[in-house]
């Protein structure tokens, strides 16, 4: 469908509504203190995010027939950008509303961190519902740059800054990369839209060489942009150092929409070129898994051993993305429809720890050790049973959304194997059972400090759980379980499934 | 035929820039450099685009993303001077070697 100016922003509307929301929050901030609560900011923003879900919804049943492909064809709104699209807004919800709790008590509630993630937020949401190259490398810059400063929000703190220079650092040098790889495809195919690119190399017009660099640019400055092994040594600092609700952001919505920019690149625009693409994601997934969860065994800090639990996920991830380059039809479609359940699933997962580590920081930074994490069940029992099913889920236990998850890439891989015959897939699925048991690991050290230790002695006074604290983190159990759940009791999870199934590009 | 009237010219500059953005960015120490490494980098992109959408693609596409890359690269840089004029506050150092608050 291509219409006009109205049908255009209609079908954007969920990004729009964000974009809206954030600069109505930069604007209402001046009015602060001029007979203006700091509490309608937060409503602002919350309304602008849960808004764009409401239209996500509403744009799903006919998006499912046929794809808006709106603005002359830079938008192309498909119940692809749609599923990825609703991630992103359900994780910006999350991270509003347990920011408001989190920011209060450092007393740096202020509107501009609100507007950040939205706009931050809007830039993901374009990035995942293009075809066009230029406008996923547009998006892809709206959503980083807000993210330098949110990483860098705490200001005061020498950590916080650090982050904030790394991943600015990292950040541009990989967007270079990657935009690199974008004017080479260009080059090869004069074209920057993936559907004349797709149509180019058909056609034999492409240069095979150019092409194969192109490749390789791309899946570089993708690579860093979702840390995966070796492109990953800036995560645990920035992840360590950025604002915990910050962190627990960069660590979903920004890889869910890595991993649709991924997903759609690869099967839309290079054909024929994957399967030489194959040997590298090989490599690239068994090193991430390896690599990043026997580093995190030796962490001692919760926060940077969520930054390699972070890593090792994008590598269960890019298992997925293995499969997809191996010519195995059958098997390339479980692969998208699994690591589409996989980015919610870890997304929900991730945030609800993100939120359980943001409550115990304190104003010095401390509460951050797995020391700190000692007996924290006498003290807080409700959070310590969220957390629970939040590590059971990362560490890829039954009954929960991680385990599913887990699952079903898994059986992708293994299925591609039988298909294809080769022995690779099936070292692949070894390589990631065998960083799975490891991962079960430190995760469950987590729960062994949390129930079995006994609590330390400190001056850290009890503080009851704000209410969006424990909102989020009761929303976040549930449909972690809903989702690991649904599908065996037939209780409407299916239905993810189900969309994830019809959101294949 | 003059070098003018074909594209390799302008695309071999292009790359041998993209090259010295990114080796003084893995070699070099001080923050200032290293920003202007990345805009190097942008650069030859925006070299590479120009060459691109005037000999190859025949499309306006790859000049008008000249355009954007170029407010892009401007954001990026007056966010990354932001960032280090308050580190440089706190520590009087632009010197990468020094971030090392947290062991990287």
């Amino acid at each position: 469908m291509t219409g006009s100016v109205v049908e255009s922003l209609m079908a954007v509307a969920p990004a729009l509504n964000l974009a809206l929301a954030g600069m109505a929050v930069v604007f209402g901030e001046t009015f602060i203190g001029k007979g203006l609560d700091r509490r309608w900011l937060v409503s602002l923003a919350l309304l602008g995010s849960v808004l764009g879900l409401l239209f996500t919804f509403l744009l799903w049943e006919p998006a499912s027939t046929a794809s808006y492909s709106v603005f002359q064809g830079l938008a192309t709104v498909d119940t692809f950008a749609l599923f990825l699209g609703g991630v992103i807004l359900l994780c910006t919800i999350l991270t509003l509303i347990s920011s408001v709790d989190y920011l209060r008590r450092f007393g740096l509630d202020r509107g501009e961190f609100y507007a950040l993630v939205l706009f931050s937020a809007t830039g993901l949401w374009v990035m995942v519902a293009t075809t066009h190259l230029f406008i996923i490398f547009l998006g892809l810059e709206v959503a980083s740059i807000a993210l330098y400063v949110l990483a860098g929000y705490f200001r005061k703190r020498d950590r916080s800054l650090e982050s904030s220079l790394k991943y600015l650092l990292t950040g541009a040098f990989a967007s270079s990369i990657l935009l690199y790889g974008f004017a080479m495809v260009y080059l090869a195919t004069g074209t920057v839209d993936l559907n004349g690119v797709a149509a180019a190399v058909e056609s034999g017009e492409a240069s095979t060489s150019v092409m194969l660099l192109a490749l390789a640019l791309i899946l570089v400055g993708l690579g860093f942009k979702v840390a995966v092994v070796p492109f990953h040594m800036w995560a645990p600092d920035v992840y360590e150092g950025a604002p915990s609700t910050v962190t627990g952001f960069m660590a979903t919505a920004v890889k869910a929409a890595g991993f649709g920019v991924l997903i759609r690149v690869l099967t839309v625009g290079f054909g024929s070129y994957l399967p030489d693409a194959g040997t590298m994601l090989f490599w690239v997934a068994i090193a991430t898994i390896l690599a990043a969860n026997l580093v995190a065994v030796a962490q001692s800090n919760v926060k940077r051993m969520m930054a390699y639990s972070s890593v090792a996920h994008a590598g269960y991830a890019f298992m997925a993305l293995f499969v997809l380059t191996q010519n195995t039809p059958g098997a390339s479609g479980e692969a998208v429809r699994g690591l589409l359940f996989y980015l919610p699933a870890y997304a929900v997962s991730t945030l609800g720890v993100f939120t359980i580590i943001s409550f115990l920081e304190d104003r010095r930074g401390r509460g951050l050790e797995l020391e700190d994490y000692a007996g924290l069940y006498r003290r807080y029992p409700g959070l310590s049973m969220g957390m629970a099913v939040f590590i059971l889920s990362l560490g890829g236990i039954p009954p929960t959304a991680g385990f599913l998850a887990k699952f079903h890439v898994f059986g992708a891989v293994i299925s591609c194997g039988v298909e294809s015959g080769s022995s690779q897939p099936l070292a692949l699925a070894v390589v990631g059972i065998l960083g799975s048991l490891i991962g079960l690991y430190y995760y469950l050290r987590v729960l062994i400090f949390m129930y079995m230790h006994e609590p330390q002695e400190d001056d850290r006074q009890f503080r009851l759980p704000a209410l969006g604290v424990s909102f989020v983190v009761l929303v976040t159990a549930v449909l972690t379980l809903w989702l690991g759940l649904g599908p065996a009791v037939g209780f409407g999870a299916a239905d993810i499934l189900g969309w994830a199934e019809a959101a294949r590009p | 035929m003059d070098v003018l009237d074909r594209p390799e010219g302008f695309l071999m500059v292009a790359a041998v820039l993209f090259v010295i953005g990114v080796v003084g960015f893995i070699l070099r120490r001080n923050l200032i450099v290293l920003f202007m490494c990345v805009e190097l980098m942008l650069n030859a992109v925006n070299l590479t685009l120009m060459a691109v959408a005037r000999y190859v693609g025949a499309s306006m596409e790859g000049q008008i993303m000249v355009f954007l890359v170029m407010a892009v690269a401007a954001a990026e840089t007056a966010v990354g001077l932001a960032v280090v004029i308050a580190i440089y506050r706190k520590r009087a150092t632009v010197d990468v070697d020094d971030m090392t608050v947290m062991n990287g």
